[in-house]
């Protein structure tokens, strides 16, 4: 199926949903002056806003929290990852959500170049969809082949990469905020007496980032949204991708997959945890 | 500029902390470089505290439960082995020496042993040097 | 006066200037460029120029650090001693500066000018002479053009370079530019390079709004509109710390451990955080998101206009292109 047509489809399915009284917002994508970005259409007159092409790049999953009615939403395999871990830590019920899922190939920029996490996604066609647009795509094998070039340095020189990157650090905030499971109320990050806004230290900027990454092992789902949010292009990602791979390795769990799975850091199986 | 290296120690209050008691009781010498906090358990450690020593200038951090299997709490220290073998992981990832964070079982009984460890812990960090995550030198 | 230099002579000029003057130039870094202070030692200087739209982050930051300490103080035998923190002495040069952050600078000098003066902000904008660029291309997502801020420029910078082709075309706008002009590596120029300069000028098409009607305008909002909005902002601190004309800071005293002793800190803060129109007790005016958001607006397009007759905007697009989630400062403005 072509873009064009899953997004007429997309409008015929949505525009039903209204029509049925099953939905009361819809959350997609439209256009503006300045690419695609996140909508919410209310009433089935509105539902022509709607787009669909590859420059959808928003996890709309950051959104459903702000909601509470019934939502329907459209979902790439990342927004739908996203939407299983929130619904796995009691943040939204099933029942109360319609997902439309579209199988994706990747995000890409402005400038038409596929966005880095997307090269190395393993979560491309949707699981637990209400209805599917759109043929399914083969999914990749999991690899990590791309943080190779950062492991095989020597350690001094990847404390000097690293330091690079987060002293670019302006400490907007924006990785947190666009982050669909940075969900909490009150969030550590604002205490002052751990992030210092007054100095803006570079030791405040890597506990920002460091501590971040902690707090989202085994519960990122690698939808890249940091990274792209970042206005200093800080390579979120690498950091994030290597979270996902020590749980893969150490745990062999993924998340976003199974809304039965337990992440393996609020559990334990003291047989299996011995070589650690 | 302070000369000597700095260790924060988090000790379990049931086991690593009476094991520390027994090693002072017993006039065991051991590295001042350590200075503890004392926790009721090893899980009550979030990685963040450790995160936040490092940024307050420690430069080794030492996290100390009961023996496995030993908890006071019957399975608290199981969680701490999971949520700091990650870190440690992350830490090494971005070029945090990975014998600066250190989790290690000791029971109440064992000051000799808990002596050690912290001269052991004390020699590899000297050996590393200082962590400065404030100012960075080098090109 | 006006004169032309050539463009391999730049490097050279620049460095002459380094030798008295800190010298800010945009420099290229991971793909985009930022203003940094020039090293003398380095040979690239004004490498790459050519590609330079213009930075992420605003010049302001050298007349606004983010954090300063505003001043020492002490308690020695009961008096209160106060210590004053020499700011750095140098004079600067920004070189490159955009049409639309001179106007930026413009504007900061006019709130700073307020009762109370801000004196650390006069003593670094005293000491800094701003060269600027014109711009031959328009950046993405800027709106200059509209709002009359860019990309030329007949007032407000010291010197202004021209890219003419081959030669910059440079012109002093106040006394203390005319003096770099005798610097030997400019050469007179002739009525051809104004002729191409105008020629410029004149193909850039204009549609300046006016303040007014934008302000008038903003009201006419409804206030579903400005939920649909709020509902997609994400409240990061993007649009408000990388903004050229956001000057809004908070003030900070931290005591040593034995409490006689300590420092005030003068820092930025954004408008867009819940704290920061929270009061002593908890009561927030601004508790929404919606209402953090519309303040952010009507004081560039609204209160800025009453106070000053201008806009806080000047159209850079730095908010739009970098906003995550796509708010658009162009909808309030033309919609």
């Amino acid at each position: 199926m072509k873009e064009i047509e899953i997004e007429n489809e997309l409008r015929r399915v949505v525009r039903r949903l209204f029509l049925e009284k099953r939905i009361d917002i819809f959350i997609g994508f439209e256009d503006s002056l300045n690419g695609v970005r996140p909508c919410f259409i209310k009433s089935v007159d509105e539902v022509d806003r709607l787009v669909w092409n590859k420059f959808c790049k928003n996890n709309l999953a950051l959104y459903l929290l702000r909601f509470d009615c019934r939502v329907g939403i459209v979902a790439k395999g990342c927004d739908e990852g996203a939407i299983i871990e929130l619904i796995k830590e009691n943040q939204i019920s099933r029942e109360n959500l319609y997902i439309i899922g579209i199988p994706c190939n990747g995000i890409y920029s402005e400038d038409n170049k596929i966005y880095s996490v997307c090269k190395t996604c393993t979560r491309r066609n949707p699981l637990i969809a209400d209805i599917i647009i759109g043929e399914l795509v083969d999914e990749k094998d999991m690899t990590f082949d791309d943080l190779k070039e950062i492991e095989d340095m020597p350690i001094k020189d990847r404390f000097r990469f690293w330091i690079r990157e987060f002293e670019n650090c302006i400490l907007c905030y924006a990785c947190r905020n666009i982050c669909p499971l940075c969900y909490c109320n009150e969030c550590y990050l604002d205490r002052r007496d751990l992030i210092d806004l007054r100095e803006r230290n570079l030791s405040d900027k890597i506990f920002f980032h460091l501590s971040r990454a902690i707090h989202l092992a085994g519960r990122c789902i690698e939808c890249g949204e940091c990274e792209r949010a970042c206005p200093m292009n800080i390579k979120l990602g690498k950091l994030f991708r290597k979270i996902s791979k020590e749980v893969w390795e150490l745990f062999e769990y993924k998340p976003g997959i199974g809304i039965e799975d337990k992440n393996p850091l609020i559990t334990f199986d003291p047989k299996r945890d011995e070589e650690l | 500029m302070r000369e000597d290296i700095r260790i924060v120690g988090f000790l379990c209050n049931w086991c690593s902390y009476a094991g520390a008691d027994l090693a002072g009781v017993s006039r065991l010498e051991y590295p001042a470089n350590l200075r503890i906090i004392r926790v009721m358990c090893s899980s009550r450690v979030d990685p963040i505290f450790v995160l936040k020593a490092f940024k307050e200038g420690a430069d080794g951090v030492l996290v100390a439960g009961c023996r496995l299997g030993e908890c006071h709490y019957i399975e608290g220290n199981f969680y701490t082995r999971r949520r700091f073998s990650m870190l440690k992981r992350i830490l090494e990832y971005v070029g945090i020496e990975k014998e600066r964070l250190r989790v290690e079982w000791i029971s109440s009984s064992e000051g000799e042993r808990f002596r050690s460890i912290i001269e052991e812990m004390t020699s590899e960090i000297k050996k590393l040097g200082k962590l400065n995550l404030d100012k960075y030198e080098g090109n | 006066m006006e004169r032309k230099i050539k463009k391999e002579e730049i490097g050279k000029f620049l460095r002459r200037l380094s030798e008295k003057y800190e010298v800010i130039i945009p420099t290229e870094f991971n793909d985009s460029f930022e203003f940094r202070v020039i090293n003398r030692n380095k040979n690239e200087i004004a490498d790459g120029i050519e590609k330079f739209s213009n930075s992420k982050i605003p010049p302001k930051k050298f007349l606004i650090p983010e954090s300063e300490i505003a001043f020492e103080f002490s308690e020695i035998d009961g008096n209160a001693i106060i210590k004053e923190i020499n700011i750095d002495k140098r004079e600067r040069i920004i070189f490159g500066i955009r049409p639309c952050d001179v106007n930026a600078i413009l504007l900061l000098d006019i709130v700073k000018k307020e009762k109370p003066k801000d004196l650390s902000y006069f003593k670094r904008r005293e000491r800094t002479l701003l060269f600027s660029l014109e711009c031959n291309t328009l950046c993405k997502n800027s709106f200059c053009t509209s709002l009359g801020t860019g990309p030329f420029i007949e007032s407000g910078a010291d010197l202004r370079f021209t890219d003419i082709g081959d030669y910059y075309l440079v012109k002093a706008l106040t006394d203390n530019g005319e003096k770099f002009l005798n610097f030997p590596e400019f050469e007179n120029a002739d009525k051809k390079d104004k002729i191409l300069r105008d020629k410029m000028v004149k193909n850039i098409d204009t549609k300046i709004i006016g303040h007014e009607e934008i302000s008038e305008k903003l009201e006419e909002i409804d206030e579903e509109y400005w939920d649909s909005i709020a509902t997609r902002c994400i409240e990061c601190y993007i649009c408000t710390l990388l903004c050229p004309t956001c000057y809004c800071f908070n003030v900070f005293d931290t005591l040593s451990v034995f409490g006689n002793s300590g420092h005030r800190i003068i820092f930025q803060d954004s408008c867009m955080s819940r704290d920061f129109s929270r009061l002593a007790g908890g009561e927030n005016p601004r508790r929404e998101r919606r209402e953090r958001l519309r303040n952010r607006i009507y004081h560039k397009l609204k209160y800025f206009v009453d106070r000053y007759g201008r806009l806080g905007c000047t159209g850079c697009g730095r908010c739009v292109s970098l906003c995550p989630v796509g708010i658009d400062m162009r909808e309030f403005i033309f919609e």
